[in-house]
């Protein structure tokens, strides 16, 4: 007896899944490579010179602002000629998004020139690829706020306030934690910033000096100082209450990491504590740099 | 069907660095038994010598003789001009030559049984070291930043670069000057061949006989370029002694901030006559 089991499938239509925010991830902004053979490990004089870079958005900012830029050094300008001192500028790269948040971006930047004769039978360069560019950090979370955490009351809470860790933000630096201090009328917040890219942080404003041929070098007031663009608890700005920030402003990272502390008055709160959305914006300047060791050989006469 | 890809199996590129090392200029050997270890007197004998280039110097206006005991050995001819290829990439082992001349053995005389006597084959030749070698320029020495494309650090040379007057330690200096730097750099030279230095005026009379004043030993001349451009430096001939001896050489040129740190073409050239000379011994037994 054949059992004839007909089970009609029909394909159901895959839901579509409401977007979770969560593309703001990972401790990388811009990612950069050499592509493989160019230029090649070994090269010969009186020939073309091609270095192609993929660069990479892994971050959640877009990359590619009139600043951007991208440099080659690390040799003799007149030895492989034709490579520009301003560097190239970065092209367009959107970040990871809501609608997209694993998708990563790509494009190229290519620096063509030419090698002229050697004076020595073998030229061996480091090559390096630096990037310039500026990028943002933006943290996004919840907190408890209790407006009289210690008060004797039989009121059931609605929440507890405790601290909030938020890991990384799609970007090299991250606001990883915030410390939740509640007091009568008010809760303190400590925020803990740290640089994880690899690079090196600066000041938006000296993205010019970022460069390997800056006239001047990045100062130390420049370097390691990341502008708090803003801190909110729902619609409501706090960070004129925010202590601890070089020229009221910047967040001086030492080992490669800072905190700064704001306030927030809670005293219009509601008794039995409320959950708010938090937020905190940086943004800084970014160099990061990939080298390449190649040598240039004399053509045997 | 099947497809085979071939793979082409790797074509190696020569590599330079391979052939700038070494401290040797000349290899000379006696071939075995020419002259021979015994022989009896009146009897023609050759001299075979082997000459092997394991420098990179080619030598163009060499000169050989062979120094013997008049009484003792006669020779048709006994100089000549010596021409050897050195190393090159077309040619890493480097050149080959070989000299071969004729004598005979005298009488000893009816008092004599035997005598041992010595045979002194000697080149005479102009070298040259050239090294080439690269250093780094920084023009931000106030920046410190690891990812750096070089380092200013003083480098020592243990391998020579193929003659036996070699380079054994540059170090490098970057003076600040008005927005950038001058390189200044220190190179310390050591004679590591078992061979004599001369002037190189001096190096073809050395194999002719001639009197050399005390003054032309030991002395080497150097020119130093960075990329193109030939630097100033506090000695142009040195006098070379057991130790190292050092010269310091400066930019004409200086580097500014905008051209950041790289890589530089370091060249130095050294100049100088060298002799070197093998020795064998000759036992004549009398005939009788």
């Amino acid at each position: 007896m054949i059992l004839l089991i007909l089970v009609s499938c029909t394909p159901r239509e895959k839901e579509r899944e409401a977007p979770s925010g969560q593309f703001r991830t990972g401790s990388q902004g811009l990612f950069m490579r050499f592509i493989e053979n160019q230029p090649p490990f070994r090269l010969y004089d009186q020939e073309q010179f091609n270095a192609l870079l993929e660069i990479e958005n892994r971050g959640a900012t877009i990359l590619g602002k009139p600043a951007d830029r991208i440099y080659l050094s690390g040799f003799d300008h007149r030895i492989i000629t034709g490579i520009p001192f301003t560097g190239e500028a970065m092209p367009k790269i959107e970040g990871k998004t809501i609608e997209q948040p694993t998708t990563i971006n790509t494009d190229f930047v290519e620096f063509k020139g030419y090698i002229d004769k050697l004076t020595i039978s073998k030229y061996p360069v480091k090559l390096v690829a630096t990037a310039c560019y500026i990028y943002e950090s933006i943290a996004e979370g919840t907190l408890c706020i209790d407006p009289d955490p210690f008060g004797r009351t039989t009121l059931r809470k609605a929440c507890t306030p405790s601290n909030i860790g938020l890991g990384t933000q799609g970007a090299p630096i991250s606001i990883n934690l915030i410390e939740v201090e509640p007091r009568k009328g008010k809760t303190l917040l400590r925020v803990h910033v740290s640089n994880v890219g690899g690079g090196i942080v600066f000041q938006e404003n000296a993205v010019n000096r970022c460069s390997p041929y800056a006239d001047q070098i990045l100062s130390y007031n420049e370097i390691d100082l990341v502008n708090v663009v803003d801190v909110k608890i729902g619609i409501t700005s706090i960070k004129l209450s925010c202590k601890g920030l070089a020229q009221n402003n910047f967040i001086r990272l030492t080992g490669n990491k800072g905190s700064f502390t704001c306030e927030y008055d809670t005293s219009t709160e509601p008794a039995g504590g409320v959950v708010v959305p938090i937020s905190v914006v940086l943004r800084y300047g970014y160099r990061q740099s990939i080298s390449k060791n190649i040598e240039i050989l004399q053509t045997p006469s | 069907m099947l497809l085979f890809a071939c793979k082409q199996t790797g074509v190696k590129t020569p590599d330079i660095s391979s052939i700038e090392v070494g401290t040797q200029a000349l290899e000379m050997l006696f071939e075995k038994e020419l002259p021979p270890k015994k022989i009896f007197e009146e009897t023609p004998f050759t001299v075979l010598v082997n000459i092997y280039n394991k420098g990179t110097s080619e030598i163009t206006n060499g000169v050989y003789v062979l120094g013997y005991e008049n009484q003792y050995v006669d020779l048709e001819k006994n100089r000549g001009v010596l021409r050897i290829e050195g190393k090159t990439i077309d040619n890493p082992r480097g050149g080959f030559a070989r000299i071969q001349l004729r004598g005979k053995t005298k009488s000893l005389g009816p008092q004599l049984e035997g005598l041992t006597t010595g045979l002194s084959f000697t080149a005479c030749f102009p070298n040259k070291t050239s090294a080439g070698l690269t250093t780094c320029i920084d023009t931000k020495p106030e920046e410190q930043d690891k990812t750096k494309e070089c380092k200013v650090i003083e480098k020592t040379y243990t391998g020579g670069q193929g003659a036996p007057i070699t380079i054994t330690k540059i170090e490098p200096l970057m003076i600040p000057v008005k927005n950038g730097v001058q390189p200044v750099f220190k190179i310390s030279i050591k004679n590591i061949g078992k061979g004599q230095v001369l002037d190189l005026e001096y190096s073809g009379q050395y194999c002719l006989g001639r009197a050399i004043p005390k003054s032309a030993y030991n002395l080497v001349n150097a020119k130093v370029h960075l990329q193109e451009d030939e630097l100033d430096c506090t000695k142009t001939q040195l006098k070379l002694t057991e130790q190292e001896e050092s010269i310091i050489c400066t930019s004409p040129k200086t580097f500014t901030k905008k051209e950041g740190t790289f890589s530089i073409p370091l060249s130095i050239e050294l100049e100088y006559g060298y002799v070197q000379t093998i020795t064998q011994d000759m036992r004549i037994e009398s005939k009788y």
